[in-house]
């Protein structure tokens, strides 16, 4: 079992009188890749606003590598807990592309030198060397989005937080940015990603978090959880169209039953085909 | 707004912000101090040749911005160079019957004076606006220690104002869609909800704005890497030449 990084105790946050998170009790640990699912509304942007240190809970406690952190350090979270935002716009402040992703380590207070080695490292991970110097407001939503990505990873954070990463993309670039956050999670960093898209969540995720009225109705891994209706039915879910299917196929003995059930249409043709091959 | 665009594309961005700036501000305190006509042409002629020749901007697009200032000073210099009396006083009187349209010697070439005035200062202010993009011109004003609130507002304020137009322009396409501009009294309702759902909107979006922002570390400051170009000798060079022409050129007339 990897180390925990991130603990939420009883965590509760309300926006005036409406609660909109209920005594949250999850941990995360180190190199996860976790899917966080859930209807609007759930409680999932709110919580993760209080992981990243941008909201205080009212009530319960949020340990950091079994640190509490309290109004004196959760500037840490700040750190070590990096958000990319849904909308890249609103993310975006600087006038051009190299000084946006400066603005992270530069409120770290880094030397010179290291803001520039961290943004250039950043600029070459995301490959967005032709853009260093154009304005975000004339760029295209793919390119905002990878930028909204390379800021995030120049303040090099241990655990990285997606809101619906691919929302609005084309499926070119969705794909681009999947792949970006298999490196990413390759690299060692922990993933924690909101999405609605159950089929990016049944490949992708190692768990899920299915969020609900401000709780968590439901943590396991992807198979667990789409294998309960109950928890589907009142997150708004739907099965994985692959997952439908080849359960089908086992049920009338079309293909052997198998631990590691595929997970893409390519995985499940895959497999379908070797059978037929013996 | 389009402006700005050019000036990205400018290939005198490249240049060193500082030279930029204090180029065109010493030769508008030169135009406008010294206030002498050779000096104007030939701050006119220099400018426009920079940021043409040397900012490679296209013809089309400066000549588009040279002619708002240049409508605005014919009229006005028309306005100071006649006078309207009973009596014909002027050197050249034009006769309207009731009236005449007087000019003198000195009102027309106070009037010319003025024309090339204008258009001289244009000229240079627009070498500065089509090579320099805004945030290049706040790090300036960051270095001569404007209060850094007012240097933060004007980065935000730049920033944002390219989004409200986004969504101003897509709230508008949205109520073409559906007829919401078919007359003038329809026209003017949908404006209206257009401003209002607007301010909402942009209420809405500070909060999303303030929460990425501390997301990121900001603590009362926003501060940003900036490229470093340093100044070339031949630009220095360049300048000097320059100032040292146009104050020969004033004591010599």
């Amino acid at each position: 079992m990897e180390k925990t990084i991130i603990e939420t105790k009883d965590l509760s946050f309300s926006y005036e009188e409406k609660q909109v998170l209920k005594k949250i009790n999850v941990s995360i640990r180190k190199g996860e890749k976790i899917a966080v699912m859930g209807c609007n509304g759930a409680g999932k942007s709110t919580f993760f606003l209080n992981l990243n240190g941008v909201l205080q809970p009212d009530d319960g406690t949020i340990f950091f590598h079994g640190e509490k952190m309290g109004k004196k350090n959760f500037l840490k979270l700040h750190e070590k807990v990096g958000f990319v935002f849904q909308d890249a716009d609103s993310q975006m402040i600087a006038s051009n592309v190299k000084a946006e992703i400066s603005f992270g380590p530069m409120n770290l207070g880094l030397s010179r030198q290291e803001v520039e080695k961290r943004v250039e490292d950043a600029v070459a991970y995301m490959e967005l060397g032709d853009f260093i110097n154009r304005a975000p407001h004339y760029l295209s939503g793919g390119e905002k989005k990878r930028v909204s990505i390379a800021d995030i990873l120049a303040m090099q954070p241990e655990v990285l937080i997606f809101d619906e990463p691919m929302a609005a993309l084309d499926p070119v670039n969705a794909q681009n940015v999947e792949e970006v956050l298999n490196r990413i999670h390759e690299d060692g960093k922990t993933l924690i990603i909101a999405t609605h898209d159950v089929e990016f969540a049944y490949r992708f995720s190692t768990r899920i978090l299915v969020f609900c009225d401000g709780d968590i109705i439901a943590d396991g891994t992807p198979d667990e959880i789409f294998h309960r209706e109950d928890v589907l039915e009142r997150a708004h879910l739907k099965q994985p169209s692959i997952m439908t299917i080849w359960e089908a196929l086992v049920d009338q003995k079309i293909v052997p039953e198998e631990i590691n059930p595929p997970k893409t249409a390519k995985e499940a043709a895959k497999k379908i085909q070797e059978d037929f091959y013996i | 707004m389009q402006i700005d665009y050019y000036a990205y594309q400018s290939k005198m961005n490249t240049w060193n912000r500082e030279w930029k700036v204090i180029v065109c501000v010493v030769t508008l305190c030169f135009i406008i101090g010294l206030n002498r006509l050779p000096i104007s042409l030939v701050s006119l002629v220099v400018m426009s040749s920079l940021t043409l020749f040397c900012g490679k901007t296209p013809w089309k697009i400066y000549r588009r911005y040279m002619m708002v200032p240049f409508v605005f000073l014919v009229i006005s210099a028309l306005a100071i160079a006649c006078e309207v009396s009973f009596h014909a006083l002027g050197t050249w009187n034009l006769s309207f019957h009731f009236f005449y349209l007087c000019f003198t010697k000195t009102s027309v070439d106070r009037a010319i004076g003025v024309f090339f005035k204008g258009l001289a200062g244009m000229s240079t202010l627009y070498m500065l606006s089509f090579s320099t993009p805004v945030h290049e011109i706040i790090v300036v004003l960051k270095k001569v220690h404007l209060p850094v609130m007012l240097a933060d507002l004007m980065n935000l304020i730049y920033r944002y104002i390219f989004l409200l137009f986004d969504v101003a322009a897509q709230m508008q396409t949205a109520a073409k869609a559906r007829l919401g501009y078919r007359n003038f009294r329809i026209s003017m309702k949908s404006f209206a909800m257009m401003g209002g759902n607007l301010f909402f909107l942009s209420m809405k979006k500070a909060n999303a704005y303030a929460d990425a922002m501390e997301a990121r570390g900001y603590h009362g400051e926003l501060l940003f890497l900036t490229e470093e170009h340093p100044v070339l000798w031949w630009q220095v060079v360049g300048s000097l030449v320059f100032f040292v022409v146009l104050v020969i050129i004033f004591k010599q007339c």
